[in-house]
């Protein structure tokens, strides 16, 4: 279909879709659209169900939104929680928020800045993970992987200087990680495998597989059960 | 269920590919998805292929690579029928199919000037059974129906093509890939054919004569 001649979607306030072929998609309030979406732009903020796979040069979800399905796009930017049922793919995906997919992922660039959880493989060219809230992968695997902590802002500072054993303390969770270059900090996972690996603080790993070199930082919260040179 | 797996690690230790290729290959789907077979072992879960298809599959896209991108591979290499629509002198001189086996699929489904891709890979299984000497013409004419009948039920996944023979009957059955299935005693599995594996093979020949 001819991209001129697809028409917008806009809902404002409480409304209803079944889908379909658009240009650009804008919820603002709840919208539901019950059925396979198509579009160039899909652009949520409030809530969103979709029943169905999308298929969205660039997405952007800024509120709560559901899709019972497969989300597929170049550029997908989450700043609220979102959740997948299915896989997630594009070329260059932004977490900003809490990110739930349940089957695999795969981009060329990951970046996230905030939670995730994804049932499947995490598969990207470049993997940059700032670890702001519980992030959990079953795998990772990728070129080049980065996790860093991002550290207690705000909020949980003040929180955590109330109680004790707050704020949790938040880690990437994989039970294998594979890719070429790797750093990791706060990262528990049951093998972490590569050309080059580097462990940083707060990591438990049990079994370490380096091609080329390996470092570990000097720090005394890191555990690692077995290390092997391949 | 292949005996012959090879793991992931000797794998990449024996065709000298890295982690991120591998990673990378797989998220455009050059390599299929059923052949990650996930196993328990003693270190934990650990990924097997199929030994000889990811050899091979490997090997070829190595060579390819040098001359195609990654996506045009994957176009090639991916069991989904692609776009291109082909003259049908053209498809008899670039030598994809016969002028005998152009005469039968005329017979049975008619001749369309433009050949889509879907009656290409018909003319073209059709064409390589009756050249194999495996099959009648009688017999490709009840293949090419069964195709055109059910292979959209079956597009996009990996199937095989069979054709069995007893008492001088022959059928033609068409299964979905990796099924197990066993025959009577009296009856013989003249042929069997991997739709996917042809389709490569197609898209390949067509690439390389300049269609698509």
């Amino acid at each position: 279909m001819d991209r001129k001649s697809r028409s917008d979607l806009r809902i404002n306030g409480i409304g209803s879709s079944a889908g379909g072929h658009f240009h650009s998609v804008q919820i603002n309030g709840k919208g539901d659209i019950n059925g396979d979406l198509e579009c160039t732009d899909l652009e949520i903020n409030g809530l969103g169900f979709v029943r169905g796979n999308v298929k969205s040069n660039r997405t952007r979800i800024s509120g709560k939104s559901t899709i019972a399905g497969n989300l597929a796009g170049k550029e997908v930017i989450i700043d609220g929680m979102s959740e997948i049922t299915g896989g997630l793919s594009g070329d260059n995906i932004e977490n900003r928020g809490m990110l739930k997919v349940s089957k695999d992922c795969g981009s060329e660039k990951f970046t996230s800045h905030g939670g995730f959880t994804i049932g499947g493989l995490l598969n990207a060219g470049s993997i940059e993970i700032n670890i702001y809230g519980p992030c959990k992968a079953k795998e990772v695997g990728g070129e080049k992987i980065q996790v860093r902590d991002g550290g207690t802002f705000g909020i949980g500072k003040f929180i955590g200087s109330l109680f004790q054993g707050w704020p949790l303390k938040t880690t990437l969770t994989a039970d294998t990680i594979e890719g070429d270059d790797i750093y990791l900090e706060c990262t528990t996972a049951k093998i972490v495998r590569g050309g080059n690996v580097k462990i940083g603080k707060g990591c438990q790993i049990d079994l370490v597989e380096y091609k080329n070199t390996f470092q570990k930082d000097g720090f005394s919260d890191i555990r690692i059960n077995e290390t092997r040179k391949l | 269920m292949e005996n012959d797996l090879i793991s992931k690690k000797d794998l990449l230790e024996e065709t000298g590919i890295s982690y991120g290729q591998l990673y990378r290959w797989k998220r455009k789907s050059l390599i299929p998805e059923e052949w990650f077979i996930r196993k328990s072992t003693f270190t934990g879960q650990e990924t097997f292929f199929p030994r000889d298809k990811i050899l091979a599959r490997i090997e070829k896209i190595k060579n390819l690579k040098e001359d195609a991108s990654l996506d045009e591979l994957s176009d090639i290499l991916s069991p989904a029928p692609s776009g291109v629509e082909v003259e049908k002198n053209k498809l008899v001189q670039e030598k994809i199919v016969s002028e005998v086996t152009m005469d039968l699929f005329a017979q049975v489904l008619g001749i369309p000037e433009v050949f889509d891709f879907r009656q290409t890979l018909y003319a073209y299984i059709l064409d390589k059974l009756l050249a194999s000497g495996e099959i009648s013409t009688d017999e490709g004419k009840v293949l090419l129906k069964t195709l055109d009948e059910h292979y959209s039920e079956f597009a996009g996944k990996s199937s095989e093509i069979l054709f069995a023979r007893k008492l001088g009957v022959s059928f033609c059955l068409l299964v979905s890939g990796s099924t197990q299935f066993s025959f009577d005693v009296g009856t013989k599995l003249v042929s069997r054919v991997n739709i996917s594996s042809i389709i490569e093979e197609l898209k390949t020949k067509l690439s390389n004569g300049g269609i698509g």
